[in-house]
């Protein structure tokens, strides 16, 4: 059964994503030509990052331009998603659509969890197309072998740790709980919204922004508990924020709190028009 | 097309008074087999266990019975749907003549009346299976099919 | 005929609003009932916690001895009065998904019953006319081989053409072991199909009787002795 909603959860959604990864990898495409034939014109972008600074005049505006419209193009594509799986949600499951899906055959926490582990494959595309798109502006733009030639990994690791006490297991378990955890919050929020008689949509709203708000005090206590518990301070002597552990553990917490949230809500309390 | 049923008086016993008035009439002949309940009820728009009850009231009164196996039947007996006949003649008589004390018409008046009219259409009684497109009308004004 | 549906001093309560006030209510298997009453009367919350939509302020609603779940779920077919179906989904994949979550799903009787009424199978739901799409919907319901089928207003809003074509596939998919409900304020149309009648008004059962006997008892039909005892306007 579960497989089964999986696929049309896919399904549903998939029309729409497609177009939108689609869409900005070819923006990554079309920005790195535009920027290697028409901004460096015919030479090619020297090694030594010379061409980078080159560019002047009429050229270095068009470069900004385009290279700003190239970033509004993948935040863009960012919000769509959220907004795609919001929407998503909100009109299958709370909808008219909610009578078809709250009458199969299936437990109420079987829908949430179809529905957020679609959801997060739909983000991890996102961040996969962005990845795609940002690669191919570099390489085809010229830019990307003078960049690379800049990044060291170790080096950024090493600063995460020193000034934000992340290492880069951490790290990965907080984009993955936070990413759950992220959706989740938008699930619970329309679950507490739809317990209203009337302005559904505006409780839900204020719902969202009031766990932002708990969250936000959460994590302000955390972190002054971190700060006044250890004697850390960083190589430049300042207080750091705490990110760490306990960061790490809130958002696996928030995850499990919302999903319980929105399960509970829709097993007790629906009630569709 | 579903029966023309009414709205006052029992389905139950409106579809036993077209199926007796169907029988009576020749539509369906002594001796055959009536189609399932389940059939007659989709033909007749009603819930099957109103159909069933109209069926086993005809069934008591040994105007049809059923086979096992092979489903119900119209009695073959002749005498039997000849007194379903007299049966309904009688019922038509009995509206007719309280309809006419209704209206204050003494017997011979009623009388004839009822002799113009036979005289002026020139038709006799049915008076056999056979002729089926009058006599089911006579029948069937009752509950109008 | 068991009994397959149960209401146990049955309360619904929305906030000071009380939808439903102590019902009790037992119905059996192989009988068409009608739960008929005018709108506000309780019906609709009666059938949604009947699906596990609403759960009761107290007492009890029992399928087959169950309380609405994913169990019952697999063997009950609901129509509801909305639309509830992905309206950009072509027909046959709504058939598809019928018959991958329900496993007493009969397509083929599905593909059948569209044939008939000349739906075309490729088409999306939402280029149908309103009166096929009702159609559809209650054929995907009617088509579901299920012990108890509850029908939310299943005539409402069709012209007459439809209103028949549906009492009639209802009819046809009777079954001695099923229990068919149906709800709506339409009793005139749909007295004849039904064995007997649950009257519901302001939230409490005022009578539960097989459909002559009211006719028998009262000379009139079911709607004139409901609008007569209840003094109901005449446009519901």
């Amino acid at each position: 059964m579960f497989g089964k909603l999986l696929k049309y959860e896919l399904r549903s959604t998939s029309r729409f994503m497609w177009i939108l990864y689609c869409a900005v990898i070819c923006a990554g495409l079309i920005s790195g030509l535009t920027l290697r034939f028409v901004i460096f014109g015919n030479e090619a972008p020297q090694p030594d990052g010379s061409s980078i600074i080159s560019v002047e005049g009429f050229k270095a505006v068009l470069a900004t331009i385009s290279i700003s419209v190239y970033v509004l193009l993948i935040v863009a594509m960012e919000v769509l998603t959220i907004v795609m799986i919001v929407l998503r949600f909100w009109k299958n499951m709370l909808g008219g659509e909610g009578y078809l899906m709250h009458t199969l055959p299936v437990p109420s926490w079987m829908l949430v969890t179809s529905k957020t582990v679609i959801a997060i494959l739909w983000e991890l595309m996102a961040g996969i197309s962005a990845l795609i798109s940002g690669t191919l502006v570099l390489l085809t733009s010229g830019i990307g072998f003078e960049i690379l030639k800049e990044i060291n990994l170790r080096e950024m690791f090493a600063d995460l740790r020193e000034f934000m006490n992340i290492g880069p297991t951490q790290l990965v378990l907080l984009a993955v709980f936070a990413g759950i955890a992220g959706i989740l919050q938008f699930y619970f929020s329309m679950a507490l919204g739809n317990l209203a008689n009337k302005n559904k949509v505006l409780f839900s709203v204020l719902a969202y922004l009031g766990i932002n708000v708990a969250v936000s005090v959460i994590r302000g206590i955390i972190s002054f508990i971190g700060i006044s518990l250890s004697s850390h301070i960083g190589a430049t002597g300042m207080m750091v924020g705490i990110i760490g552990w306990p960061t790490v553990i809130l958002y696996l917490l928030m995850a499990v709190g919302f999903f319980f949230g929105t399960y509970l809500i829709m097993e007790n309390r629906l009630n569709l028009e | 097309m579903a029966w023309k049923l009414d709205g006052t008086r029992s389905i139950h016993s409106q579809l036993t008074a077209v199926i007796r008035g169907r029988i009576i009439s020749g539509y369906y002949p002594p001796g055959s087999r009536l189609a399932s309940v389940r059939e007659l009820a989709e033909e007749a728009g009603v819930n099957p266990n109103t159909m069933q009850r109209a069926l086993a009231e005809l069934e008591s009164t040994g105007v049809i019975f059923s086979q096992r196996t092979s489903g119900r039947f119209v009695t073959a007996d002749l005498s039997v749907i000849k007194s379903l006949r007299l049966e309904e003649a009688e019922r038509s008589v009995r509206t007719f003549v309280d309809e006419m004390r209704g209206l204050g018409l003494s017997a011979e008046e009623a009388e004839e009346m009822v002799r113009n009219y036979v005289e002026s259409t020139g038709k006799e009684p049915a008076g056999s299976a056979g002729e089926s497109g009058q006599a089911m009308s006579a029948c069937e004004s009752e509950v109008d099919v | 005929m068991s009994v397959i549906f149960e209401c146990r001093k049955l309360t619904k309560q929305f906030g000071t609003v009380t939808a439903l006030n102590n019902v009790d209510l037992t119905l059996e298997t192989g009988r068409i009932v009608g739960l008929l009453g005018p709108n506000g009367s309780g019906k609709t919350t009666l059938l949604k916690l009947a699906n596990g939509l609403l759960k009761p302020t107290s007492g009890e609603i029992l399928i087959n001895g169950i309380k609405p779940g994913p169990v019952t779920k697999s063997f009950v077919s609901y129509l509801p009065d909305a639309n509830y179906l992905m309206d950009w989904m072509k027909v046959s994949t709504l058939v598809e998904f019928f018959r991958d979550f329900y496993r007493d799903f009969d397509a083929q009787r599905a593909f059948d019953l569209l044939a008939d009424l000349g739906v075309p199978a490729d088409a999306p739901l939402k280029t149908l006319s309103k009166g096929n799409k009702e159609k559809v919907q209650l054929i995907l319901a009617m088509s579901r081989r299920a012990y108890v089928y509850f029908l939310d207003e299943p005539i409402g809003g069709v012209d007459p053409a439809a209103r028949d074509y549906i009492l009639g596939t209802i009819l046809r998919n009777y079954s001695e072991n099923a229990l068919v409900l149906i709800s709506t304020h339409l009793i005139a149309d749909v007295e004849r199909v039904l064995d007997e009648a649950v009257l519901l008004n302001s939230g409490m059962v005022m009578d539960h009787r097989p459909v002559d006997d009211i006719r028998e008892t009262h000379g009139m039909s079911v709607d004139e002795y409901f609008r007569e005892v209840f003094r109901c306007s005449v446009n519901y």
